[in-house]
C-alpha cells in the first residue's frame, strides 16, 4: 500500500473537486462501472469527461459510480447545484439501472445500498450541501495506489474549519476480527465547523462515520460508529481528553504524539416490550445508551416497518408528536433516538406510520451489531492542538499532514493555505 | 520475554503475601541487596527467609528488605510496620545504597534519588499506610528477562471476588527511547483495584506513578493516569461497555494510554500533563466481565480479567479461596 497524492489544487467548482477525485481515483486503479451526465448520456462506462456542465459534464442529476480495484465495492456520487450531493456505497455494488438511467442513480440488493451523504431514494434524491461557496477552498487527495483507500478533503484556511471531507479508511491490518470481510469505515462531512474533529467524529448525531458491523452474522447492520477519543478522569466528572489535543508534545523528542483512533460503538439496550406500546427509559437520547425496540408483523416483510422521519408519540405527553431526526435503521429497528425527554422514569411510546405490523405479535430481532470495529489505517488523533491545516512528521518529515484534530498521511509538500 | 506464573497461592496474611512476592522475583533472578528482620541488619544481602516474627523473619516491627531488578538498578524498598498490613516502599532508579540503614531504618536512595510509593514520613521517622486485607488467595505473575510484574491478592465472599491489592510494576511500550525510566508502578490497595475509576482518576490517592520527564528539568515522580476510551457524547465506551465482537463473538482487548491531560494538570499537583506510553501488562476489557475471568487473546487462557483490566496469564483455573 503506498499513498499516491493529487495536492494543493484550487478547484473553480464542487463538480470539479469531485472530478478531479474521480480522475485520481482512475489512476489509482478503480474503475468507473457506469455513469451518466444528466442529459443525453449514461451507461456502463465514463460518460463524465469535464467537470463543467453540458453534454458530458456535471448536470443537474448527473451521477457515476466508481468501483474498488478487486472487488465489487461501488461509490455512486450524484450532484445537483454544484455544491449539493447525494452518496451511496455498496459492497455488491449497484448492479439494478434506475427507471431513467440518465438521472435515477441504479439500486445495490437490498440491504446494500447505503446512502452515506444526502437522503431520498434513487427516483426521488433528496441532496445535501458538501461544500462551501465556489472558489473558496483548496483542495488535496490521497489514495492507496492499490485501492484500499482514499482520503479528499477541502479547506480555505489553516484557522478555519475543514469545508469537505471524505474518507474511505481501510482499517488497521490485525486490528479487525479476521473474519470481518468488511474491514472498512467511512466518513463523509462537509458544511460543518467540526469536521474531521472530535465531536463528529466521536457522535453518532451528524456526519458521524459509518460500516458494516456483523458481517456474515444474522445482526450483521451498516450503522453508523463512532471514533474514540483517549480520556482520563478528573475530579469533575467529565473526562479530560488526552487524545485529540490534550497531551502536548513528547518532553524527549518535542515531537507531536499521535493516537489510534478506536471505532466503536456501545452494545444495546434491548427491550422487548408488546408494541405499539413501548416502555422507555425517561431520556431516551444517546445518553442512555441507545434503547432498542424491535416489533414486527406476523406477515409482512422485513421492510415494512419503521422509517426515518415516522412519528414518534409520547403517549405521557400527548399533546406532542415527535417526530425523529435521529438514527433510525431499517429492519423494523429503532437504533437511536435524538428527542430527549425528561418526564417520568419511564414512559410510553408509540411508534406511528408502521406498516404491516402486528401489535399483537411482538418480534424478536436480534440486536443489531455493536462494539468494536478496528483501528483506522487512515486517521490518527493529534496529541496537540494545531491549526486546521499543517505538516508534522511522524515516520519522516511531514509525512503526516493535520486536518483538524486528526492527521492524514502525506507526501512532504508544502501545503498551500 | 516470557512471563512466569505462581499461582493459587495462600498467604496467611499480607506479611506473607509481601514474602511470597519476594521469593518470587528472587526466583527469577531479582536479588535482596540489603535487609533486616527489625533486629538484625544485613548489609548486603537477604536476611529475610520467613513471613513469620522473630529472627530472620518478615513479620516483625520495622522488617524491611530492598529488592532489585534481575538486570539493572531499579529498586523497590519495602519496610512493615508493627501491623501487618501496614506498610512504607519506596522506589529507585539507581537503587538503595546511601543514608543510615539499620536494623529499624531502611536505607536512602544514591543521591537521594528516590521516590515514595506507598506511606508517608521519613525514613527515620516512618509513617506505614495499610494494605488490603483480603489476601485470602495470591496470583503473582513476573516476566523473566526484564523487570516486569504484578501481584494481585483477593478473598472470594459468596462467590464475589473482593481484590485487596494490586501491585503491578509495568514496563511501558512505544515510550520515548530517551525515557530515562519507562516504567509505570501501580499500587493499589482498595477494592476498587484494577478498576478505571482509580487507574484513570488522577484524584485517586492509588492512581498509577511513574517518573515523568526523567532526566530533563521538571522531572517528578508523578500520578500518571491509565487513560480509557469515550465518544462524544461523553460516555465511555472502554473499559466495559461494549459487547463482545460482533463477528468472532471474543472479547476485544485494548491498549492502556499512561497520559496526563494539560488542561487538568493545573488542578492536580501531583500530575505532570504528558504521554508516558502504553502499558505492557494491561489491557482494558471491552466488556464488562467478572474477576478472575478468563479471556483468550493469543491462546486459550492467556489473560485474567481483574477489575476492568486483563493481565497475563497461563490458562490455568483460578482458585476462588
Amino acid at each position: 500500500m503506498v499513498l499516491q497524492y493529487f495536492t494543493n489544487y484550487s478547484p473553480p467548482t464542487a463538480t470539479d473537486a469531485i472530478f478531479q477525485l474521480k480522475q485520481f481515483l482512475i489512476t489509482c486503479n478503480w474503475t468507473i462501472v457506469f455513469s451518466s451526465d444528466g442529459v443525453a448520456n449514461s451507461g456502463p462506462s465514463d460518460f463524465l469527461t469535464q467537470s463543467g456542465t453540458g453534454p458530458f459534464g456535471f448536470n443537474n442529476f448527473s451521477y457515476f459510480v466508481i468501483q474498488q480495484p478487486g472487488s465489487t465495492r461501488q461509490f455512486c456520487f450524484q450532484v445537483h447545484n454544484d455544491v449539493s450531493w447525494r452518496i451511496k456505497y455498496s459492497i455488491g455494488g449497484f448492479n439494478t439501472p434506475g427507471v431513467n438511467p440518465l438521472i435515477d442513480t441504479p439500486a445495490g440488493a437490498t440491504g446494500d445500498d447505503n446512502i452515506i451523504w444526502g437522503s431520498g431514494t434513487d427516483t426521488g434524491p433528496n441532496f445535501r450541501s458538501l461544500f462551501k461557496p465556489d472558489n473558496t477552498y483548496k483542495l488535496q487527495i490521497g489514495a492507496d495506489d492499490t485501492g484500499q483507500g482514499f482520503y479528499f478533503f477541502c479547506y480555505s484556511s489553516e484557522k478555519l474549519p475543514i469545508t469537505s471531507g471524505i474518507v474511505f479508511d481501510p482499517l488497521l491490518a490485525g486490528s479487525y476480527a479476521v473474519g470481518d470481510t468488511e474491514p472498512y469505515v467511512i466518513y463523509v462531512t462537509g458544511n460543518s465547523t467540526s469536521g474531521f474533529g472530535f465531536q463528529e467524529l466521536g457522535s453518532l448525531l451528524g456526519s458521524c462515520p459509518s460500516c458494516w458491523m456483523g458481517t456474515g452474522t444474522p445482526n450483521v447492520i451498516f450503522n453508523k460508529i463512532t471514533a474514540l477519543s483517549t480520556v482520563h478522569n478528573s475530579a469533575s466528572g467529565t473526562p479530560a481528553t488526552i487524545a485529540p489535543g490534550g497531551v502536548g508534545s513528547n518532553p524527549y523528542t518535542f515531537q507531536d504524539q499521535f493516537f489510534p483512533i478506536i471505532y466503536g460503538r456501545a452494545a444495546y439496550t434491548i427491550i422487548h416490550p408488546p408494541p405499539p406500546f413501548t416502555t422507555l427509559p425517561n431520556v431516551f437520547s444517546a445518553d442512555t445508551g441507545f434503547p432498542f425496540v424491535t416489533w414486527e408483523a406476523s406477515s409482512g416483510t422485513l421492510a415494512d416497518f419503521v422509517n426515518a422521519g415516522d412519528n414518534v408519540v409520547l403517549s405521557s405527553d400527548p399533546g406532542n408528536t415527535y417526530v425523529s431526526n435521529g438514527d433510525f435503521g431499517d429492519n423494523g429497528r429503532v437504533l437511536n433516538f435524538t428527542t430527549t425527554y425528561t418526564g417520568p422514569s419511564a414512559i410510553n411510546v408509540t411508534i406511528k406510520n408502521y406498516a404491516g405490523i402486528d401489535p399483537h405479535n411482538p418480534p424478536v430481532f436480534p440486536p443489531p451489531a455493536a462494539g468494536y470495529k478496528g483501528i483506522s489505517s487512515m486517521m490518527q488523533w493529534i496529541g496537540t492542538t494545531r491549526g486546521t491545516v499543517g505538516i508534522l512528521g511522524i515516520n519522516t518529515i511531514g509525512d503526516r499532514i493535520i486536518v483538524n484534530q486528526i492527521v492524514l498521511p502525506w507526501n512532504d509538500s508544502t501545503v498551500i493555505v | 520475554m516470557t512471563f512466569q506464573f505462581s499461582t493459587n497461592n495462600h498467604p496467611i496474611n499480607i506479611t506473607d503475601a509481601i514474602f511470597g512476592l519476594k521469593q518470587f522475583l528472587v526466583s527469577l533472578g531479582w536479588s535482596v541487596t540489603s535487609s533486616s528482620d527489625g533486629t538484625t541488619y544485613d548489609s548486603a544481602g537477604d536476611t529475610i527467609l520467613n513471613s513469620g516474627s522473630g529472627a530472620n523473619g518478615l513479620g516483625n516491627h520495622y522488617a524491611w528488605f530492598v529488592l532489585k531488578q534481575a538486570s539493572g538498578t531499579r529498586s523497590i524498598c519495602f519496610q512493615r510496620f508493627v501491623f501487618d498490613y501496614l506498610w512504607r516502599i519506596k522506589y529507585s532508579v539507581p537503587g538503595f545504597g546511601g543514608g543510615s540503614p539499620s536494623a529499624t531504618q531502611v536505607p536512602t536512595a544514591v543521591n537521594n534519588d528516590e521516590a515514595l510509593l506507598f506511606g508517608t514520613g521519613t525514613d527515620a521517622a516512618p509513617d506505614f499506610r495499610p494494605l488490603g486485607q483480603n489476601c485470602a488467595v495470591m496470583q503473582l505473575c513476573a516476566d523473566n528477562t526484564t523487570p516486569a510484574f504484578y501481584w494481585i491478592t483477593y478473598t472470594t465472599t459468596n462467590n464475589i471476588t473482593y481484590i485487596g491489592n494490586a501491585f503491578i510494576f509495568d514496563p511501558v511500550l512505544f515510550g520515548s527511547p530517551a525515557d530515562q525510566d519507562g516504567y509505570v508502578l501501580y499500587l493499589d490497595p482498595s477494592l476498587n483495584s484494577c478498576k478505571s475509576v482509580n487507574i484513570s482518576n488522577p484524584s485517586s490517592s492509588a492512581s498509577p506513578m511513574c517518573y515523568y520527564r526523567r532526566g530533563l528539568s521538571k522531572q517528578a515522580f508523578c500520578k500518571i493516569p491509565g487513560c480509557f476510551y469515550s465518544d462524544s457524547n461523553p460516555t465511555i465506551l472502554i473499559p466495559g461497555k461494549l459487547p463482545v465482537n460482533s463477528i468472532d463473538g471474543n472479547d476485544d482487548l485494548f491498549p492502556v494510554f499512561y497520559a496526563g491531560s494539560s488542561y487538568f494538570s493545573s488542578q492536580y499537583v501531583t500530575i505532570h500533563y504528558g504521554y508516558k506510553g502504553v502499558s505492557s501488562l494491561m489491557k482494558w476489557c471491552g466488556k464488562s466481565r467478572n474477576n478472575l475471568d478468563l479471556i483468550s487473546l493469543s491462546s486459550p487462557g492467556d489473560r485474567i480479567v481483574f477489575g476492568n483490566i486483563s493481565l497475563p496469564w497461563d490458562s490455568s483455573t483460578p482458585v476462588l479461596v
